[in-house]
């Protein structure tokens, strides 16, 4: 090193007495010292490049490296406009990427929080637990994925190479929750007590759940989620001990989860408390969850260190054939040549159980990361384009190194670290960029809450991920203009550039028109008209049946809500539902089997149909239209004859040739209701989803004495009705304070749960659709933003060195075929999407519409840039001296 | 960008050969190389001055040159460079490769204008 040194000190000098002994003798020869001093430098060239590339000779490999970003930092000053664009153009491309990166990591690649998450794994693979029946096999091709309570028990007494095996519900349930003077409502998971033993999830306070706590009948208990302990007791460490009222039962708090540990699986709302299975009964009228056919439980174990999978998966199959073939429910005719069929899947579950979170997810997060990879290609093509130039502008400095035997790749290497250099600083830039973006995107995918383990700040593997696109980005556009000009053909410098700036213009095309395709398809969904008035309608959600009301409260307690919220200013009328419009997101479904006294009716007489049972009225108060027959009526009551209104696609599935009002059908042993009224369909489940055949029963028309406990169960569960629609005259400012003040009047233990418009439903069930479209647009807008930014530099340039008009000619062809390329593949990308997502797209309209609009943008573009450099030619003196002599003669 | 063209046709190794077969007649300082070359060329060196000073440090590199501690003309501290024996031996090769290329492209050029000289007559 010292001898290097001493070389370097050497050069110094002797560079130093060149200039001087120069300088003296031009001085000598009559020039000024100013003049002389500006000759010799002039001849001598940049000293400080000079002495660089002297050094260069003897570095090795890696202080090379580190001399070309120190070199790339140092030169950042001297071409600064280009230094500027290409760093920002990056920030943007790998922003983009790093954003959606950060989701991507957060919901499927991120370890779960345990001790050891890689010996996890889940009995089952697939399977979107909510689509399915709970009843009899969860899957068509005989892959058993969901598990009943008693089988569960089963299989973990009966294999034991299984270290642990542990029970979750498929879904949280929302329940009342009281503590003090709070009143809330939370979501609960039930789990198995060795649940947190076998995920290896230690409590940050008290102890977590054990098996002892999961017997029916022992005293009932909870854990609670950390951020929950945190927001709504403040994290007070009296917690621990203390009893919270749970559906109106007492339930001791015993333990709080690690601060980091979220559950099973990645949500954007984690469970606020996790309580054992023997609770369910306890706590949820949906306590057929015991029965042996419900499948309803996720299983996950814990497999022991060198347990072959492949083996313990056809343990674990023969062992479920062989419990099924011992069950009633499974042995039926239809179903007992089934059962050799069923088999389960061992799937690692390191990064969490892929429930119906993930799988509603996906699509949209693979989508936009393929939108993020455009947006950085087109940022990657812009800053190659970019260093194109300045490599043009370096050509003389290139060519005279290489003439002094610096070898091309030294050339190169050069270069590529200068580019990797600016990529780096770009990515720094992402990062803020990813950190907006990602946020929006939370925003608008109404998952934005500061309690969701899902967050938008980069975590360091994204920050390492981005580090990783940075320098990878940075060598692609780095070597190619790196190569192509130390070359020394300018032939391959412009057919590159044609290449770049052509395919700049399709890629950014194809994204901007594919944005606007899926604005319009969204703008399209929710114009739509879903079978009620949106305005004026609000939607009261309350949780009337944790609230301890027996059945036979419920009427006079309707009928307290009723007045009360009757007389809060600026209604006009109120109606209650089991399901509100368009309320998929927080309404209470219910499927039912349904038949018909009439044994040729739909084939076989079996048939389903959703059930909603509402308040007489309660069609003119949201909007909807009884189309034929009555409106249910006070007198249709519990000792009056029952009756039903079926909604018309009800009507046309069941009695497609004829009138139904008259006939009568029925579910399970429940009497049979007679058809009073057709009402117009409307979306009582997603404004995003279909129309379902549904019949409505009257709020309080109740069967008390049914014989089959599933079909007594439904009916109660029916009867708790925990919505209410509002009418109003108008816009109301303090709506939500009245409202709660009213129900606070009637009861001020009944938790509500959500005041929201019926415009704001429609909002939440387009968000995953408009999420892509808005996150899209942004993306559109980057890209254009960047060609714009990208093409007005080539123009540049081009209009700087070249003399002859056809460079420019050129350039705004290709651009113009760029686009003409460019709007098939978005047509072809709206296409792929619109199957993926299910949604329709009205293509031609809007195609043809965006085609226009884009056309004539870059039409315009045209005409101010060639008008532009008449201007600017006009200002050249040489022009202006030539003009003027051409005028004068 | 303008005389690009002119330095273009610098081939590899040229200004390499240039600085050997001047430092053959006697050991040089940088400033004192540049203008013998610049002179002995008749200023086809246009090349900036300070490329000098990589080539020289390649070469030193390389074996081909050694270098001391020595005093300008105007008497000021600097490097004097002179030849070693492998620089001597790469000079001769350097020399006998570029003369068969030289006459090679002679002859090429010759051919050419004997041609021209058949066509047109």
């Amino acid at each position: 090193m010292s001898y290097r040194h001493r070389r370097y000190d050497d050069l110094s000098v002797s560079i130093l007495e060149h200039l001087d002994e120069k300088i003296e003798e031009l001085i000598a020869e009559g020039l000024s010292y100013e003049e002389a001093e500006r000759v010799t430098h002039r001849e001598f060239g940049d000293v400080a490049v000079v002495e660089e590339n002297s050094r260069e000779i003897w570095q090795g490999p890696i202080e090379s490296v580190l001399s070309d970003i120190r070199q790339a930092l140092f030169k950042l000053g001297g071409s600064a406009r280009i230094a500027v664009s290409v760093v920002l153009t990056m920030a943007l491309g790998i922003g983009a990427c790093t954003a959606i990166f950060t989701l991507v990591h957060t919901i499927s690649l991120r370890p779960l929080p345990v001790s050891d998450p890689q010996s996890l794994y889940r009995i089952g693979d697939t399977g979107d637990p909510l689509a399915n029946d709970r009843i009899g096999f969860p899957g068509e091709d005989g892959d058993f994925y969901l598990f009943s309570y008693i089988l569960y028990q089963h299989l973990r007494s009966s294999i034991p190479e299984l270290g642990q095996l542990a029970a979750m519900g498929v879904g949280h349930e929302s329940v009342a929750m009281q503590h003090g003077t709070l009143t809330l409502n939370e979501d609960v998971e039930y789990v198995s007590g060795n649940y947190f033993s076998t995920l290896g999830a230690a409590p940050y306070m008290g102890r977590t759940l054990t098996d002892a706590d999961d017997i029916i009948g022992a005293p009932p208990v909870a854990v609670i989620r950390y951020q929950v302990w945190q927001k709504d007791f403040g994290g007070d460490p009296a917690v621990i001990g203390s009893t919270v009222i749970l559906q109106s039962h007492p339930v001791r708090i015993v333990g709080v989860a690690a601060q980091e540990f979220f559950g099973e699986q990645v949500v954007s709302n984690p469970p606020a408390f996790w309580v054992p299975i023997a609770l369910q009964p306890l706590l949820s009228k949906y306590w057929a969850v015991l029965h042996p056919e419900e499948n309803c439980f996720f299983l996950v174990g814990r497999i022991r260190h060198g347990v072959e999978i492949d083996a313990l998966q056809r343990r674990i199959s023969a062992e479920l054939r062989q419990w099924l073939s011992t069950q009633s429910a499974y042995t039926t005719e239809i179903n007992r040549p089934r059962i050799a069929k069923q088999h389960v899947v061992l799937t690692p579950v390191s990064t969490g159980i892929r429930g119906y979170f993930y799988q509603s997810t996906r699509l949209n997060l693979y989508l936009l990361l393929g939108f993020s990879i455009v947006i950085l290609l087109i940022a990657c093509i812009n800053a190659a384009n970019l260093l194109l130039i300045k490599g043009e502008k370096q050509r003389v400095d290139t060519i005279m190194r290489i003439a002094l035997g610096a070898s091309r790749f030294r050339v190169i290497q050069k270069a590529v670290a200068e580019s990797v250099v600016l990529g780096c600083i770009g990515g720094l830039i992402g990062l803020v960029v990813s950190y907006a973006t990602a946020h929006i995107i939370l925003r608008l995918a109404v998952m934005d809450s500061p309690y969701s383990p899902i967050q938008a700040a980069p975590s360091l593997p994204v920050t390492g991920f981005t580090l990783l696109v940075a320098v990878v980005a940075g060598t692609f556009f780095g070597i190619v203009p790196a190569w192509i000009t130390s070359g020394n053909g300018s032939l391959w410098v412009s057919v590159t550039r044609k290449i770049l700036v052509f395919t700049q213009a399709c890629l950014s095309t194809a994204l901007i028109v594919t944005a606007g395709l899926l604005m319009a398809s969204l703008w399209k969904m929710e114009h739509e008209f879903f079978g009620v008035e949106l305005r004026d309608r609000y939607v009261v959600h309350f949780n009337v049946s944790g609230s301890g009301y027996r059945p036979d409260q419920l009427a006079s307690l309707y009928s307290a809500l009723q007045q009360q919220l009757q007389a809060v200013p600026g209604v006009r009328s109120v109606g209650f539902s089991l399901c509100a419009p368009l309320d998929g997101f927080e309404g209470t479904t219910l499927h039912m089997k349904i038949h018909f006294q009439d044994a040729n009716r739909n084939g076989g007489s079996l048939g389903k149909a959703a059930l909603n049972r509402v308040s007489p009225g309660f069609f003119d108060v949201a909007g909807g239209r009884i189309l034929k027959g009555r409106d249910f009526r006070e007198s249709d009551t519990a000792v009056s004859q029952p009756v039903a209104i079926i909604s018309e696609a009800f009507a046309k599935k069941f009695f497609p040739d004829e009138d139904p009002i008259g006939h009568r059908f029925a579910h399970g042993e429940s009497a049979s209701y007679q058809i009073v009224g057709i009402a117009a369909d409307a979306k009582y489940l997603e404004a995003r989803g279909d129309i379902v055949p549904t019949y409505f029963r009257p709020m309080l028309q109740w069967q008390p004495d049914l014989r089959d406990p599933v079909d007594e169960e439904f009916e109660t569960v029916s009867a708790y009705v925990n919505s209410a629609v509002l009418y109003m005259n108008g816009p109301s400012e303090h709506l939500e304070t009245d409202v709660r003040e009213a129900i606070r009047r009637v009861n001020p233990q009944l938790p509500i749960r959500s005041i929201r418009s019926f415009d704001s439903l429609v909002h939440i069930s387009f968000r995953h659709e408009r999420t892509i479209a808005y996150i899209t647009t942004l993306f559109g807008m980057m890209a254009l933003l960047l060609t714009v930014a990208g093409f007005y530099n080539v123009a540049r340039y081009q209009r700087e060195t070249s003399e002859q008009p056809t460079g420019m000619r050129t350039l705004y062809r290709l651009i113009l075929s760029g686009i003409a390329l460019g709007i098939p593949i978005a047509f072809l990308c709206a296409h792929f999407i619109e199957v993926q997502l299910h949604i329709v797209i009205p293509h031609v309209w809007s195609g043809l519409m965006i085609a226009f609009v884009l056309l004539m943008g870059y039409v315009f573009a045209e005409y101010i840039m060639s008008h532009r450099k008449r201007f600017i030619a006009s200002e050249s003196p040489l022009r202006q001296s030539m003009r003027s002599s051409n005028f004068n003669q | 960008m303008a005389n690009s063209s002119e330095h273009r046709d610098l081939f590899p190794g040229a200004l390499e050969l240039m600085i050997l077969h001047s430092l053959r007649l006697k050991p040089m300082h940088g400033y004192a190389l540049v203008k013998h070359i610049k002179q002995a060329s008749d200023n086809i060196l246009r090349a900036e001055e300070g490329s000098i000073y990589p080539a020289l440090q390649r070469m030193l590199k390389d074996g081909l040159l050694e270098s001391e501690e020595g005093v300008s003309a105007k008497g000021r501290p600097t490097r004097i460079y002179r030849l070693t024996d492998a620089g001597r031996k790469r000079l001769k090769k350097e020399l006998s490769s570029f003369e068969e290329m030289y006459d090679g492209i002679a002859r090429v050029l010759s051919v050419a204008r004997l041609s021209r000289i058949a066509m047109s007559s």
